[in-house]
């Protein structure tokens, strides 16, 4: 076994377990986000009474759904790509494609991670709380930092494995 | 350089990279970036990112997305497309082509709970085609009105993809919905009539499936009443004002899930399945939908849309020239890339010159829709038929193909239908409570 793919194994070895986890306090928060819905329109309807802030906590729970699930879609390669050129090219050219795009989507992966993460400091500095609940909003920017860290570590190993395919021809 | 050939370089770069086979949501945020910062500043392009993410992951309107795939997703789970499917075949499967007509009622029902293409075509895959063949069905015509049927989903409300118009064309979802209905409804009808017609004319193609009698029928059709209640709660919500579009998508998906416990039908383990299917969806468009806003800042930097607007109406073409050719653009996009990228790709570009010249923009939502359906089985890059094909082994993909052509004709004459009556889509919400 190459080094290369040592490097692989060893980073599939940590990111799985660690997205998959993510990925299933997401599918929980967002089973949660459906019945807090229901529950507070019924609530409103029938009792007047709807759930105060719950706007404000469907938000929070989007951003920890979609940013927990991010990492899981990466792994199982749910990424929506049009294939038309790739599969016509030879083996040895769509490898060298992929690598070229595997570092493009990595370089912009990168960015935005970076520049979330600086979000959570400005929003830290300035005290950003939420309206109704006037709850601080900086540690949900760090959960969208975290799902997009992870991701871009997903996307780091899809390069080597791109690196692989064309060394190995 | 000037804005104004930034975005259009850009656009081009754009289309480039979705060819190479980079996924969407990263090359249109690598050009977003890029593009921004040559046409702006680097300081303005990263201020872009640094808000773009979180603004888009916890955005309150954006939570019909998850919801409404969850929807679907326990819908699938809860096996209420067989219901209607048994539904539909005590009608329709003692005519000539009767199952196939079944096939593309039954997707037509399913789709007035699932917005998704793939979930209808899969089911059918399972529970229709079994039936075809026993009753020596030509293969063409039962792969074909599977994969054409399962495309109606999206037309049909709830939808994903007029979600996906609704927001990038910043245009009412519940008001796209009811736009959707009455077309969906009459292309249920056509792919109808286009079987019936291919039957007619060539009996063995779709053979008569069992008879049933009066009484067979009176108990067969109540099988599909959860699917109607699911229906009538969401949409009429809609309708009636009781609830949001966002609300809608939560008290449908949680009624979903009653129903599927009542059944007896959803165990732990494929409610599981259901939420994880949902994840899985909803990152992946997520990360399309980040990288499309970043891209649109740029867009909006450059000015490109609007140029592109005012430099086609200073050709003084007539709306309905301009309309024909816009659906050429369509089709020819639907059949080579994926909706989603089609959606985030043109909406942008096109919105402005589609109000600039006079169409109703929610018109123009299912336009754009009824392309994605016609792209969904339009080769070489037909989604619904990848499905399908990998679902059924022994029938080649060209004989699939070959089996929706007919209802890429009915989907093309829907397209002139609406451009020729837009009523059609335009008089449901035009009765909408405001």
């Amino acid at each position: 076994m190459t080094v290369l793919q040592a490097i692989i194994d060893k980073c599939y070895k940590v990111i799985k377990p660690v997205s998959t986890v993510s990925n299933s306090i997401g599918m929980v928060i967002l089973a949660v986000m459906m019945v807090l819905t229901a529950v507070d329109v019924t609530l409103r309807k029938t009792l007047n009474a709807p759930i105060v802030g719950s706007y404000e906590l469907i938000q929070f729970m989007m951003a920890i759904t979609v940013a927990f699930g991010l990492a899981y879609c990466g792994i199982e390669r749910g990424h929506v790509t049009v294939d038309l050129v790739e599969n016509r090219l030879s083996k040895r050219n769509r490898a060298m494609l992929n690598l070229v795009t595997g570092f493009l989507g990595l370089l912009i992966a990168m960015l935005i991670t970076w520049q979330t993460s600086v979000h959570i400091t400005k929003l830290y500095e300035s005290q950003v709380l939420s309206q109704v609940l006037l709850v601080p909003v900086y540690p949900f920017v760090g959960v969208v930092t975290f799902g997009l860290a992870l991701y871009t570590l997903v996307l780091l190993v899809h390069l080597l494995e791109f690196i692989r395919e064309v060394r190995g021809k | 350089m000037s804005p104004l050939i930034l975005g259009v370089i850009g656009t081009i770069i754009a289309f480039i990279l979705l060819f190479s086979g980079m996924p969407l949501g990263l090359a249109f945020g690598l050009v977003g970036f890029f593009g921004y910062a040559a046409a702006f500043n680097v300081f303005g392009a990263l201020g872009v990112l640094r808000t773009v993410p979180f603004s888009t992951f916890a955005d309150y309107g954006l939570s019909i997305i998850p919801l409404f795939i969850l929807m679907g997703s326990l819908a699938y789970a809860a096996r209420l497309s067989e219901d209607l499917y048994d539904s539909a075949h005590s009608f329709f499967g003692g005519l000539r082509g009767g199952l196939a007509i079944t096939t593309v009622a039954a997707c037509g029902a399913f789709a007035a709970i699932s917005g998704s293409m793939i979930a209808t075509a899969a089911t059918m895959c399972k529970v229709a085609y079994p039936e075809m063949r026993r009753y020596r069905y030509d293969s063409a015509l039962a792969t074909g009105s599977i994969a054409a049927g399962g495309t109606i989903g999206i037309l049909i409300p709830p939808s994903i993809m007029f979600i996906l118009y609704g927001i990038i064309a910043e245009q009412s979802i519940g008001r796209l919905y009811l736009a959707g209905f009455i077309p969906g409804v009459i292309l249920v009808t056509f792919y109808i009539i286009t079987i019936s017609l291919l039957c007619w004319r060539n009996p063995k193609l779709g053979p008569p499936g069992p008879k049933t009698n009066f009484r067979q029928k009176l108990v067969a059709l109540p099988k599909g009443w959860s699917a109607v209640v699911l229906f009538l709660l969401v949409i009429g919500g809609i309708y009636a004002g009781w609830f949001s579009v966002n609300e809608a998508a939560g008290v449908g998906a949680f009624a979903c899930l009653l129903i599927g416990l009542g059944l007896r039908r959803l165990t732990w383990q494929s409610f599981k399945e259901a939420l994880l299917d949902t994840a899985k969806t909803t990152a992946m468009v997520f990360l399309i939908m980040t990288g499309a806003l970043i891209f649109n800042y740029f867009l909006a930097v450059t000015g490109v849309s609007e140029a592109f607007a005012k430099f086609v109406i200073s050709l003084n073409l007539s709306k309905y020239v301009i309309a024909v050719f816009i659906i050429i653009v369509y089709l020819v996009l639907g059949a080579l890339m994926d909706e989603l990228a089609m959606i985030f790709i043109t909406v942008p570009i096109f919105t402005p010159l589609i109000i600039g010249i006079g169409w109703d923009p929610i018109w123009f939502g299912v336009i754009v829709v009824m392309a994605c359906v016609a792209g969904g089985i339009a080769p070489p890059v037909g989604m619904n038929v990848f499905v399908i094909s990998g679902m059924i082994k022994d029938v080649p993909m060209f004989t699939i193909y070959r089996g929706i052509i007919p209802f890429l004709a009915a989907d093309v004459a829907l397209m002139l239908l609406l451009i020729a009556f837009p009523e059609i889509a335009l008089f449901l919400p035009s009765t909408m409570m405001r």
